[in-house]
């Protein structure tokens, strides 16, 4: 972060000079271009949290309640996205959505990067561990993450926790397959060697030494398994493996479009659109993340 | 080559193992009773009773799943809850539109993917470099379903070019089987290609910068025999391998975009499974397609050496 010194970002005092001022607006300029994927991204995705957790209180409409009178009406000033088949306001379904998706997108990165970093930490820790561990990872692996996810939602029964589970799951060997070799190559540095000759102790080198070179990786995978949670949280309740119906999800919701979408092409175009552009600010944040926290991964235009 | 291939084709046996071990222990992981989950939702206790002695609880954990593996080694994938069909006849029928929409995909995938990296690379920083992308993030953003949803609307419903949903088997002529798979296989393609692009492009920017280029440029071959002959076919190895693990993204993108185009493959099957609650069957298809990607790998594996000659085991 050589850019982003504090006096880049504070805003001219009062009683500058207008030049130095406008100097200084052009260097806060190009900081942002620099990182313009984080920027954007990071406020899309800020606009759809306070969107998911303000919304559903500012408008008063229950996205549960049936009104058989009111069936697919198309988008009006009383329901802004119209009503589904069962007469239900959309735009309250989808701002429901919204929570679900981010939930689940949260609580999956979360777990799976402490999981996966306890699990690579601890297989690159000792050779023969190393050997079992890597193979079940290969194996989970070797499953197509969304069938994997299927079946595990099918022996535990639908509900936002299950995903949250079977999707955690699916994403550890990942994380932990990317921890893993980052603390092999850094258990070669001279001053991890160095710390060992020493005789500094194990845990003190993971701590002092280890963890401060992963945790720039580990963020930034975070954010993609973040994208990936929600990609597949969708994925499954679109096809009824996942969310349960009761609980409107945007996937859930696409799912209760499918058979009158082309009457009603609303039903599916509002939650594919938050959909959409949540996961392309979760991705472009992640994008700027790792062209700020990873020089050497530097991804070129 | 002989022997590299035959050692390789055994190395895929524990990998499979290991999947095989992973799907047998779902049942058992999981809190609650397997015979419970086995026998779905209306089962009488009666059912479950008998389906709990089919499961030979009493044996030890490993005998059971000596037995469970060499049943579905010989091809018996169990028997459906619901239909009481066996299960490997079931997705034998279903086998046909699948496959057909992966290969038109991987088809459409790589002989867009690829030129479209090439020419990014060649042409670093110009307008091909920047569309592929912005266009790969976008493909990144937009679940396979979604777009299926678009692309169905716009060339489907308004232009009226293609079917909107079906499938017509190969037995019904050529033209009509590929009018009714295109739509799909182009939607499962936009990811696929878009991530075959950013890895070719990756690798030809790598290999451009080689001593070789510059001699081949310095004696005045024309453009494109540098690009597509000296150049591709030395990137080749990395394209190769993510054309491999993208597989896996491209088989789960398929189960699920099956459902918008009511395509009746191993999707259908898979959601008619969790509907109702039938276990043995998502089982089957996730050890058949989960092999069908182990194989894949394998076979991409046996690609190196004849792309690489420098490659040898």
């Amino acid at each position: 972060m050589s850019d982003g010194t504090p006096r880049d970002l504070h805003p001219a005092a009062p009683g500058e000079p207008l030049r130095l001022s406008l100097l200084r607006l052009g260097t806060r300029l190009a900081v942002l271009r620099r990182h313009a994927d984080l920027v954007i991204g990071g406020v899309l995705l800020m606009a759809v949290v306070v969107l998911a957790v303000a919304g559903p209180s500012l408008i008063d409409a229950d996205p549960r309640a049936l009104s058989p009178g009111r069936r697919l009406l198309p988008p009006s000033a009383q329901h802004w996205f119209g009503t589904d088949q069962l007469g239900r306001d959309l735009f309250a379904r989808v701002l429901h959505g919204a929570r679900v998706s981010l939930l689940v997108g949260v609580a999956v990165a979360a777990l799976s990067s402490l999981l996966g970093a306890a699990v690579g930490m601890l297989s690159a820790s000792d050779r023969r561990l190393d050997a079992v561990v890597m193979r079940v990872m290969d194996g989970v692996m070797s499953i197509p993450a969304i069938l994997l996810a299927i079946a595990l939602m099918a022996v535990t029964g639908g509900s936002v926790l299950n995903v949250i589970i079977a999707v955690t799951i699916v994403e550890v060997p990942r994380v932990a397959r990317l921890i893993r070799g980052i603390v092999l190559t850094l258990r070669e540095q001279p001053y991890v060697e160095a710390a060992i000759s020493v005789g500094t102790t194990w845990p003190r080198i993971v701590v002092r030494h280890l963890l401060p070179g992963i945790v720039a990786p580990l963020i930034v995978q975070a954010t993609f398994v973040w994208a990936t949670a929600m990609l597949l949280e969708a994925g499954l309740s679109f096809i009824g493996a996942g969310t349960p119906p009761t609980t409107p999800s945007w996937g859930n919701i696409m799912a209760d479009g499918r058979a009158l979408w082309q009457i009603r092409p609303t039903l599916i175009f509002f939650p594919a659109v938050f959909l959409s552009v949540t996961l392309l600010a979760v991705n472009m944040l992640g994008d700027g993340l790792r062209d700020l926290l990873d020089p050497t991964q530097k991804r070129d235009p | 080559m002989l022997a590299y291939t035959i050692r390789r084709i055994l190395m895929a046996v524990p990998v499979m193992g290991v999947v095989a071990a992973i799907v047998f222990s779902l049942l058992y992981l999981t809190p609650g009773d397997p015979a419970t989950v086995l026998a779905g939702d209306q089962a009488t206790p009666d059912q479950i009773e008998k389906i709990r002695a089919a499961l030979e609880l009493d044996q030890p954990p490993h005998r059971r799943f000596a037995s469970w593996a060499w049943q579905m080694v010989n091809g018996d994938l169990g028997t459906s809850i619901f239909s009481g069909e066996p299960v490997a006849h079931m997705i034998g029928q279903r086998l046909q539109p699948t496959f057909s929409l992966l290969i038109l995909a991987v088809v459409i995938s790589i002989t867009v993917g690829v030129p479209f990296g090439v020419v990014a690379a060649a042409r670093r920083g110009g307008w091909t470099d920047r569309a592929l992308v912005y266009f790969s993030t976008l493909g990144f953003s937009i679940p396979s379903f979604i777009a299926g949803y678009a692309l169905a609307f716009i060339f489907a419903t308004q232009l009226r070019w293609l079917p909107v949903q079906g499938f017509a088997p190969l037995s019904d002529g050529v033209p009509s089987w590929l009018r009714s798979l295109i739509l799909p296989a182009v939607t499962l393609s936009l990811v696929y290609a878009a991530l075959i692009g950013r890895v070719t492009r990756a690798s030809m920017l790598e290999v451009l910068s080689e001593d070789y280029i510059r001699t081949a440029r310095a004696k005045g071959l024309p453009p494109w025999r540098i690009l597509f002959r000296h150049a591709l076919q030395n990137a080749a190895v990395p394209i190769v391998t993510i054309i491999g693990i993208g597989i896996a993204t491209l088989i789960g993108s398929a189960v699920i975009t099956e459902n918008v185009f009511a395509i009746p493959g191993i999707g259908r099957l898979t959601v008619d499974a969790i509907l109702h609650r039938d276990y043995p069957i998502i089982q089957g298809v996730v050890l058949l397609l989960s092999a069908a990607y182990v194989l894949v790998n394998v076979a991409v594996d046996l690609c190196y050496t004849m792309l690489d000659p420098r490659i040898r085991y």
